[in-house]
């Protein structure tokens, strides 16, 4: 990955000033502030620095998605996929998009101009804002909030307004029925998704991304969350995939019923920025699901365990810089090996019709997410230790 | 002056435009999905205005549950009612334009000497930052342990009342008219009520399974 | 600026995820063709002649989950605080919370007895 190789770089370049934990910001500013600079300029010029890399991680992680799923998709029904486009086809989904760039913007005569472009423009915005909280390591995350993952799920939440809005504004029957029902999922499947969430962060006694992941440090693999929180794991991952609009839970955009759903008039850019929402809120997705259920960057055997076993310090500068591109690769790595499991699932499951998508959503996961909860919160008061005490 | 204290001014004129216009908007727009939307704007911006005050864990919960579900909300009923009517003359639509605007006058030259009078403790409290989750969690479960309960119990009424409301099936006629409340009509789909004439006839349906 | 430390990288980074979809919409207007005008401002329905428009009345069932959705969400937004300082309060506060989820249950009930949870 593109972010690895970069921060590895931007690692070993300021490895000589590494501090507990790599913190590549601290290394900034003391280089800066040796400069002559002060403070708050280090801190002003050291900002744009992660966002861009992580965008551009973000964007990196949508094309690599788009062409795992064509590929995967592929290999499913047996077919070779995209192959002239690079090597393996790698290119493909650069022309895709690009394809996408030269291609003209129709408005439809009927439709209202105005909320016709805000709408995928409110779509995307908090998606990519969310990557805010995404940590890769110890310090690298854009900005450790103490809200961290609440902020995500309050920006989720203002996307239905956007398919709302575009449903609307084309005025097509399809596109509204579109949204109407991309709106109805999405507010029918958060509940669960925010309680599921409540119980890791019971847990660890924080919303903090950053706190979340290291209360799952210590015994590698074995202190996962996904051990203590089986149930919680899962209702996460479907409310995640409803979310995300994947099937078996892409109604909205049910091509049998609704040709496109709320997409049907866009062309252009503008529907190229609705399927870059929904790509990079699938790798969002399993970022997170890494991040609160998998140890987000934890190496599976611990980190000390092996700088022990090698008679290395943990707080030895390459020892340091290793475990940074480590936690970097297994974050990612995890995050991939959901996104192929949402591609597999994508290919082994129908469709569930409306009225089972809102049952399942409010009669089963619901109940179940609050049962979870409260289960967890009793195992808490009479296990403290091994529930964060 | 600082790039902070800067971009702190920066933020909160525009913040607070979008909160002045964008609710004069509301009230004002002819068109009430406009309106609707703008809303979902105006609550964002007040959102804004809280993360300004360092009430992070409030700014969040006000996107969450005004932004992600009253407006929704509000939309969902917008596009319920959607029907694209002339509305019939109201008589002395003027005069009840001019008496409102002067009770929204006297409402914010009231506020306006409220603001001026009142001796607002400067700088204010001081902000706990990122603790502030767990202290009112510890507020909520100790001193204001009956309000929390009570808010339970509201949220219960509420949706009681609106299940209730919303349904009618508790009324066989209509509470205010005294019309047998037809049934159908809020159990399924309506026919389209709008556009062209020769339109009248197709149901339009969400396709139930 | 904030006291809030980490807030001032929102602000940058929601500038930096607006300005994307911005740039992208102005990339394509600059880049993408200008046809015609006519037939393909149509609003699609099928390869039919449209008719009527969309703005019209809907299914009452979305609004009665919406309903429900508010009356939960709010309930969540009650719940975060408990959560994270769930460590500090102990016995007491579990069972508090115990009462006030089950008093949010019997809505759940009562939604679901009514019907307002049934799609048809």
């Amino acid at each position: 990955m593109v972010t690895s190789t970069i921060s590895s770089f931007a690692a070993v370049a300021t490895a000589a000033t590494v501090s507990p934990g790599l913190d590549l910001e601290a290394s900034f500013t003391d280089v800066m502030q040796g400069l002559g600079l002060s403070a708050g300029a280090a801190r002003l010029l050291w900002l744009p620095l992660p966002m861009l890399l992580v965008l551009v991680a973000a964007v990196v992680g949508v094309l690599v998605s788009v062409w795992l799923e064509r590929k995967i998709s592929a290999a499913v029904q047996q077919r070779i996929g995209p192959e002239y486009a690079g090597a393996l086809g790698v290119l493909q989904p650069i022309a895709d998009g690009l394809k996408l760039v030269f291609k003209e913007d129709i408005i439809p005569a009927r439709a209202d101009g105005l909320l016709f472009t805000i709408g995928p423009v409110l779509v995307v915005i908090p998606v990519i804002l969310s990557w805010l909280v995404v940590p890769f390591g110890q310090h690298l995350v854009i900005s450790n909030v103490g809200i961290g993952i609440f902020l995500w799920i309050s920006l989720s939440s203002i996307q239905p307004i956007g398919l709302l809005m575009s449903g609307y504004a084309s005025n097509n029957k399809y596109s509204l029925l579109g949204g109407l029902r991309a709106a109805a999922q999405s507010i029918s499947y958060e509940i669960p998704l925010a309680l599921a969430v409540l119980a890791v962060v019971m847990m660890s006694n924080s919303l903090s991304t950053v706190d979340i992941v290291d209360q799952q440090t210590g015994a590698g693999i074995l202190s996962w969350n996904i051990w203590r929180q089986p149930v919680g794991f899962l209702i996460f991952w479907i409310c995640a995939l409803a979310e995300c609009e994947r099937l078996p839970f892409d109604l909205p955009e049910a091509e049998e019923e609704l040709v496109a759903g709320y997409q049907t008039e866009y062309s252009g850019m503008k529907f190229a920025l609705f399927y870059l929402g929904s790509y990079i809120n699938l790798v969002l997705s399993a970022l997170l699901v890494s991040v609160l259920y998998l140890g987000g960057w934890g190496f599976p055997v611990p980190v000390e365990w092996l700088a022990g076993a090698i008679g290395q310090s943990v707080d030895a500068p390459v020892v340091q810089v290793i475990t940074g591109a480590t936690g970097i690769v297994m974050t990612v790595l995890k995050a991939y090996l959901l996104v192929f499991l949402a591609i597999l699932l994508r290919w082994t499951t129908p469709r569930v019709r409306i009225d089972q998508l809102l049952d399942l959503g409010w009669k089963f996961l619901l109940p179940i997410a609050l049962v979870n909860l409260l289960v967890t919160a009793a195992l808490k008061l009479a296990f403290p230790m091994a529930f964060g005490g | 002056m600082t790039i902070a204290s800067t971009t702190q001014q920066i933020c909160f004129l525009v913040l607070s435009a979008t909160l002045v216009f964008g609710s004069l908007g509301v009230v004002l727009l002819p068109n009430i999905v406009y309106s609707a939307f703008l809303l979902g704007g105006v609550f964002l911006s007040v959102a804004g205005l809280y993360l300004m005050l360092n009430a992070s864990f409030v700014a969040a919960a006000q996107v969450l549950v005004y932004v992600g579900a009253v407006n929704v909300l509000i939309l969902f009923a917008i596009m319920l009612v959607n029907k694209q009517e002339t509305l019939a003359a109201i008589p002395g639509l003027l005069l009840r334009r001019i008496l409102s605007g002067a009770v929204c006058a006297g409402l914010f030259l009231l506020l306006v000497r409220v603001a001026f009078t009142t001796d607002w403790a400067l700088p204010g409290p001081t902000p706990i930052g990122d603790e502030a989750t767990i202290r009112i969690g510890e507020h909520l479960f100790s001193d204001y342990l009956l309000p929390f309960e009570l808010a339970s119990v509201l949220l219960l009424m509420a949706m009681i009342g609106a299940i209730v409301l919303a349904r009618r099936d508790v009324f066989s006629s209509d509470v205010i008219t005294g019309e047998p409340v037809d049934q159908g009509l809020i159990e399924k789909s309506r026919t389209p009520l709008l556009l062209d004439t020769n339109d009248q006839k197709r149901p339009m349906l969400e396709n139930t399974p | 600026m904030f006291v809030l430390s980490g807030y001032d990288a929102f602000l940058g980074f929601l500038l930096i995820s607006a300005a994307v979809p911005v740039l992208a919409l102005v990339a394509n207007k600059v880049l993408s063709p200008k046809s015609r005008q006519g037939e393909r401002e149509l609003t699609y329905e099928s390869g039919m002649e449209p008719m009527g428009g969309a703005w019209i009345q809907f299914n009452i069932r979305y609004y009665m989950f919406a309903l429900v959705f508010v009356v939960f969400d709010v309930e969540t937004v009650f719940l975060y605080p408990w959560a994270v300082a769930f460590h500090r309060l102990g016995l007491l506060a579990f069972i508090e919370a115990l009462i006030f989820i089950s008093i949010l249950v019997v809505a759940l009930a009562y939604a679901w007895r009514k019907g307002a949870l049934e799609w048809s």
